[in-house]
């Protein structure tokens, strides 16, 4: 993994941060309900991640490496992820009134969530070079909305036939849904 | 200590229903091994237990505005002096907890108790649910743990947190008889599925 297109490739597929790392599952088993919500929290996602882990790298590399402070370091990406949204939401307020209006529920949702933080934490696990890191900053929130998406397809369309047994309505058959969809996606180990 | 008890047991009935799909991430990732699950369990209880009366003694001072990063900072500096102290006498348990050591302090679970309990009510009430959350977490991710190592590997094998020394295996059957995909995350989503059914099944009909 260390340029551009094989870490973009390798986060939407072979290591999607859902499927393997199971970052940021309590909003996804949550929220799953209506087609509009699972637009919103994935166009959040992306809006959210994008910065947040260009921002943790480079604070990373610039700051936290050098000083040798990494026993702060997740309080400080953890205090940065909250500043940056913070900061996200009211740029969004001021000048994309639309956009806004799409996103704006969704943002209390992934303040204190594993989803940012947790794929912040498995950059910087990795070492990955600035390119890759690119690459891994795109493809993680595509790679989630895109496994989102699919599962909330599945699950709207179980939930019309209303034919689940009573013991696994709710989230047991959400889980097994996410199980067929991660046997799905092995079929792409040893793409990268 | 009546109060205590109250939130104690109230905390324990509400996880039949909401255990699953509160706190997965870390449940679903450290669940491969007993032992690694059992670890987890344990970080999780004392981080509930030290961060929630603490959140509910600063309950005054919290507004609106300030309390996402309240509750960060209490929950995430608890978890780093965790995390240190783990890293210093459970060096093997901290290595294969991995990232999911510091994902403790965004987990749903947490939060959410922090967000419905802690920052409404006293500082006994909020320990009691902070003991009944914990234990039934605990409970959750051990039998969680077990059914898929055993599936997964045959054997149950128990290792020591500080050197990775094995404390005790057992062999239930066969490895060439075991199911190589339970240890793997395609694993977690199946078994924990299937348990929460069963729990649903026995527990009269929940629905999470």
């Amino acid at each position: 993994m260390d340029n551009f297109m094989m870490a973009f490739i390798a986060s939407i597929f072979t290591s999607n941060v859902l499927l393997t790392q199971f970052l940021g599952i309590c909003p996804v088993l949550g929220v799953s309900k209506s087609w509009n919500r699972v637009y919103g929290l994935s166009l959040t996602a992306v809006i959210v991640m994008v910065p947040s882990l260009i921002l943790a790298y480079t604070l990373e590399t610039l700051i936290i490496l050098p000083l040798e402070i990494t026993y702060l370091s997740f309080l400080i990406h953890g205090i940065m992820v909250v500043v940056l949204m913070n900061m996200l939401e009211n740029l969004l307020r001021a000048f994309a009134k639309k956009l806004f209006a799409v996103v704006q529920p969704f943002f209390p949702l992934l303040y204190l969530n594993s989803l940012v933080i947790g794929a912040i934490l498995a950059l910087i696990q990795n070492e990955l070079s600035f390119e890759a890191m690119l690459g891994y900053a795109l493809g993680a929130p595509i790679g989630f909305a895109m496994i989102f998406i699919a599962f909330s397809a599945i699950r709207e369309r179980i939930l019309l036939h209303n034919r689940v047994p009573r013991s696994f309505q709710g989230s047991a058959i959400a889980l097994l849904i996410l199980a067929f969809i991660a046997m799905a996606m092995m079929a792409f180990t040893g793409l990268v | 200590m009546k109060a205590f008890q109250k939130a104690f047991l109230s905390a324990i009935k509400q996880q039949q229903t909401y255990v699953a799909v509160l706190g997965a991430c870390t449940a679903l990732a450290t669940t491969y091994s007993l032992s690694l699950s059992i670890a987890m369990a344990v970080l999780l209880f004392f981080t509930l237990m030290f961060s929630m009366p603490i959140v509910s003694l600063l309950r005054k001072w919290t507004t609106e505005d300030n309390k996402i990063l309240v509750y960060f900072l209490v929950s995430g500096g608890m978890v780093s002096l965790l995390q240190l102290l783990a890293e210093w006498f459970f060096p093997i348990a901290y290595e294969g907890l991995g990232i999911f050591t510091w994902l403790v302090a965004v987990n749903c679970l947490l939060i959410t108790r922090i967000e419905v309990v802690a920052a409404q009510e006293g500082v006994i009430p909020s320990l009691g649910d902070a003991m009944g959350s914990g234990l039934a977490y605990g409970f959750f991710l051990g039998l969680l743990g077990l059914l898929r190592e055993v599936i997964g590997t045959g054997s149950l094998h128990w290792f020591s947190w500080a050197d990775g020394s094995t404390v005790f295996q057992f062999v239930v059957w066969d490895e060439a008889l075991s199911i190589p995909l339970m240890i793997q995350p395609i694993g977690a989503f199946l078994m924990s599925g299937l348990l929460i059914a069963f729990l649903n099944k026995v527990g009269g009909f929940r629905r999470g």
